[in-house]
């Protein structure tokens, strides 16, 4: 999703109202606090505490659907401050696109439960790299049960409402998966048929792969799977099988 | 020799989809080479999203900016964005950056609106860190108001060694930087007041644009031959009483029918008359890139017919 601190949310809102407009209301907005140090290092653009980047994220959020919303808006947080602006062009969606907001932290994701439609339950990336042991042992089905207990909390009655995505990381079609769900056990912590459950692995026959994300859809609510392009052809039966049902 | 002449259009609005896909066809369809966009908040859509979009419903159609404002993105992410476009159009992007200059704008987003010396020396870092990033090498960069460290930007952009660089301005510094670094100069009013007014309008007649391509020719030195010079004409016309219009026009510019005609933001006449006319400025002022306005578009196919490529 979109790095909020790289770009001002006044900027994205026109950006974001021009891709659902020219695509017909095909957007969905994904952003997120900011967190690969490598990119913040590199770029020059300050990488402030996590509490400082979750606190400009929400609000970037509501500076997002003020100016989505009609007429014009005014909004003076401490982190952004927009004078009567009327956003233009306003997206085909009403009133706003889906807002994707993920994370693995409990801020970010009180966050995303509250101001949300679709609620990533991602790794927690406090460390700032993806391939740390902290961000693997964060997806084990355990530490997946607390993530979506923050959300089912903080949405509250809004919960019901809540589309819950995770990015589905690594796909592997086999009859055979005894070896790699050892080594999978091995860097989420736990042992190899919990490792199967994790919700950013994929690994098996089509068929229990389908029964994989029946489950997950039963323990968490899980329902929508974003897998990368790489396994595009590997999942296309498990799609045929399961969208929209 | 005279470079060939080419068109632009600078478009800013769409109420659907479908009326941008139909209206950037045509534009390609009447012969024009680029489509640009502005960059502002008003009631204009968002230049980067609308250019890839309208390269995704053409073929041959060079999309552009004109002109980015560096103060709205961090010059790292316009370089990636930028890239990104010019690849995934095979190649069309024409990457217009300015300094900025819209008080409105700047306003409305809560950034500071710095004095034109800070914003074109930041802009001057920026376009480093745009080279810099276009050029996919790792570099680093220590400036006033930009810091990079190791960093190769990705992916690079499809023209090599980048995508034609776009700059325009009004006042002297400007116009110098542009002479010595873009491919292409945009010779524009000097917009120092914040917002387009009578003093721009002015700054627009022929003895201050024949003033601004000295300034450019002087700091170009031997690149002059490789430039390509634009203008945006603000006031662009085809009719058959060319007096009657100039008449009407005089006042906005406060000077006399005779001379609002000869501006360097107007283009007045039949149709035989303006491509007599630009024929002219080319002579004058190496003027080959024409840029008019979404509502031109119609009523200046026919000069485009006549004169693109020629």
């Amino acid at each position: 999703m979109l790095g909020n601190d790289y770009k001002h949310p006044v900027v994205l809102a026109r950006e974001a109202g021009t891709l659902d407009l020219l695509s017909g209301g095909r957007l969905e907005l994904g952003i997120g606090a900011g967190w690969m140090t490598a990119d913040y290092e590199k770029s020059g653009i300050p990488l402030d505490p996590p509490g400082v980047r979750v606190a400009r994220l929400a609000e970037s959020i509501a500076v997002l659907k003020g100016l989505f919303g009609d007429g014009p808006f005014t909004f003076h947080g401490e982190h952004y401050r927009v004078t009567d602006l009327d956003g233009r062009p306003k997206p085909v969606q009403r009133p706003h696109p889906p807002f994707v907001v993920g994370g693995g932290g409990r801020r970010v994701l009180t966050l995303a439960a509250r101001e949300a439609q679709i609620v990533g339950i991602n790794a927690n990336l406090r460390s700032g790299d993806a391939a740390s042991a902290d961000a693997a042992r964060s997806l084990a089905p355990g530490a997946i049960d607390e993530k979506v207990g923050w959300v089912r909390e903080a949405a509250g009655e809004r919960f019901g409402d809540l589309e819950l995505q995770t990015l589905v990381g690594f796909v592997h079609v086999t009859d055979d998966p005894g070896a790699i769900l050892e080594t999978m056990a091995g860097a989420f912590g736990v042992g190899p048929a919990q490792a199967r459950l994790a919700p950013v692995t994929l690994v098996g026959s089509h068929t229990e792969m389908a029964e994989l994300l029946e489950e997950r859809r039963r323990r968490w609510s899980i329902s929508y799977h974003v897998v990368p392009a790489e396994a595009l052809d590997a999942f296309a039966p498990v799609v045929a099988r399961l969208a929209g049902r | 020799m005279a470079r060939p002449f080419r068109f632009g259009v600078q478009v800013s609005q769409a109420g659907s989809a479908a009326q941008w896909r139909d209206k950037v066809r045509r534009i390609e369809d009447l012969g024009y080479s680029t489509l640009f966009m502005p960059d502002h908040f008003g009631q204009e859509l968002a230049p980067m999203p609308a250019i890839a979009m309208a390269a995704a419903h053409t073929t041959t159609l060079r999309i552009g900016s004109l002109v980015f404002d560096n103060d709205y993105k961090h010059p790292a992410i316009l370089a990636k964005e930028a890239a990104t476009v010019d690849l995934l159009s095979d190649g069309r992007l024409e990457l217009g950056i300015g300094a900025g200059w819209m008080r409105a704008d700047y306003d409305a987003l809560g950034l500071p609106y710095d004095p034109p010396a800070v914003r074109v020396d930041r802009f001057e870092e920026a376009l480093q860190v745009v080279k810099g990033c276009l050029s996919g090498e790792e570099f680093s960069f220590h400036g006033e108001h930009y810091r990079i460290t190791r960093y190769a930007s990705w992916p690079l952009p499809k023209q090599r060694p980048r995508p034609p660089l776009l700059i325009g301005g009004g006042g002297r510094r400007v116009l110098t930087i542009a002479a010595r670094e873009a491919d292409i100069v945009g010779v524009n009013p000097n917009l120092r007041a914040g917002e387009i007014n009578a003093e721009a309008a002015k700054d627009s007649l022929r003895e201050q644009t024949d003033r601004k391509i000295e300034w450019v020719r002087e700091a170009a030195g031997p690149r002059w031959d490789d430039l390509e010079i634009q203008m945006r004409f603000f006031v662009a016309k085809i009719t058959d009483d060319r007096a009657g219009f100039a008449a009407a026009m005089a006042p906005m510019f406060g000077v006399s029918p005779e001379e609002a005609l000869e501006s360097g933001a107007a283009l007045v006449g039949s149709v035989g008359e303006v491509v007599d006319q630009l024929h002219r400025r080319r002579e004058r002022w190496g003027l080959s890139y024409v840029v008019v306005g979404d509502e031109n578009v119609d009523e200046f196919a026919p000069v485009v017919a006549r004169l693109a490529g020629a």
